[in-house]
């Protein structure tokens, strides 16, 4: 039988805490660069990972909307090791604590990496907008480590190898009900996940997890 | 076993040990002195340690008289700097996941073993990125240098 769950809190989170999050349990292995709100999660005071919004890497991610810059954000990393509440209540705590800080902000946008088999079940979980795909063309692996090519150019690194493009799944989350009328008729059904890629990862709606270092122990916590 | 005395420590070693270090190394020789049979300290033949200089100082502490030794005389000047680097240096590395899910954290730790501590304390809230608010775009006018920031000029 699973026991209680344990006592969940989400605060302010150093950027020490957020970079070994993401370096240790977020499939990157990065902290992104650039102006970020990073929000902290404990388990019965464990840290145990960062919800973290920024303004993205691309700049024009709010103008199809016709939002400026200050009006909007993306979700860009979801670093958790194994965790025993659902994330999709993770990310809309750590969403309130974001509109109290930035209380301007109108919109928050959302890619679920198909590469990494995400559809965003937390998105679809939290009842956010699904708009549609982007293929993404430009990420590169090199000695197992994948990135954008331009980050392996930056670097000097030659030799990497291009990757298959692979869909980004784009889910929207508007913060005021005049946003939500503007951005719902973009609409669309969510995506499934094909069968066979169902696994006990997918039960727990961790997405972002970096699958191969908890299976066993989420399992447990599942079982 | 020999007298613990006559053995001397190595005036050149360049290996220092942290007092935190130290003492769990003296606690572990009190627990498990086998250990010391299993892995003896290295002489070499002027009886001075090439491998266990931190041992035979926590040993003295924990009290021993006699230990096990390994006496490597004919070694020459050249090869015993290399063993003294060689025996210290760890070519492996460890695999976390396997240590965090089949052994004990706490006896990890007790072992001597360095974890990060990965336990955070929340940072607070200047330490965060005000994502509503741009940064300003200074330029310095070349004719009149009066600053002006450009955000506030249509939608830059």
């Amino acid at each position: 039988m699973m026991s209680e769950r344990p006592i969940l809190k989400l605060d302010w989170c150093t950027h020490k805490a957020a970079k070994y999050a993401c370096e240790n349990w977020h499939y990157s292995e990065s902290i992104p660069v650039g102006k970020l709100v990073k929000i902290g999660v404990w388990e019965d005071d464990k840290f145990i990972g960062v919800v973290i919004f920024g303004r993205g890497a691309n700049r024009s991610l709010l103008s199809p909307y016709r939002l400026k810059q200050d009006e909007g954000c993306e979700l860009v990393r979801i670093a958790l090791k194994e965790h025993r509440n659902e994330v999709t209540k993770i990310v809309k705590i750590a969403i309130d604590l974001l509109k109290k800080l930035c209380n301007k902000l109108l919109l928050i946008i959302s890619f679920a990496d198909d590469g990494q088999g995400h559809i965003g079940s937390i998105y679809q979980g939290g009842n956010w907008i699904y708009t549609g795909y982007i293929k993404q063309k430009s990420k590169a692996i090199y000695k197992g480590k994948i990135a954008h090519r331009r980050t392996f150019d930056a670097a000097g690194i030659k030799g990497y190898e291009s990757m298959d493009a692979h869909k980004k799944y784009r889910y929207l989350m508007p913060l005021t009900k005049e946003m939500r009328d503007k951005v719902i008729h973009l609409k669309k059904d969510y995506p499934k996940r094909p069968k066979q890629a169902m696994d006990t990862t997918s039960i727990t709606a961790a997405g972002q997890y970096r699958p191969g270092r908890s299976i066993n122990q989420m399992e447990t916590i599942n079982a | 076993m020999i007298d613990i005395k006559s053995i001397k420590l190595n005036p050149d070693n360049p290996r220092l040990i942290r007092d935190d270090k130290y003492k769990k190394l003296v606690q572990s020789i009190k627990d498990f002195p086998q250990m010391l049979e299993i892995r003896p300290i290295v002489v070499n033949s002027d009886m001075i340690i090439l491998g266990g200089n931190m041992r035979l100082k926590a040993c003295q502490e924990a009290g021993l008289k006699q230990i096990l030794i390994i006496k490597a005389d004919d070694l020459t000047e050249e090869q015993q700097k290399e063993f003294i680097i060689k025996d210290n240096v760890a070519f492996g590395e460890w695999d976390w996941d396997i240590l965090a899910n089949q052994w004990d954290e706490l006896k990890l730790v007790e072992w001597g073993l360095d974890i990060e501590n990965n336990n955070f304390d929340p940072g607070n809230e200047f330490e965060q990125g005000q994502l509503d608010e741009l940064e300003p775009k200074i330029i310095i006018c070349p004719h009149c240098n009066k600053e002006i920031n450009l955000r506030d000029m249509n939608d830059v």
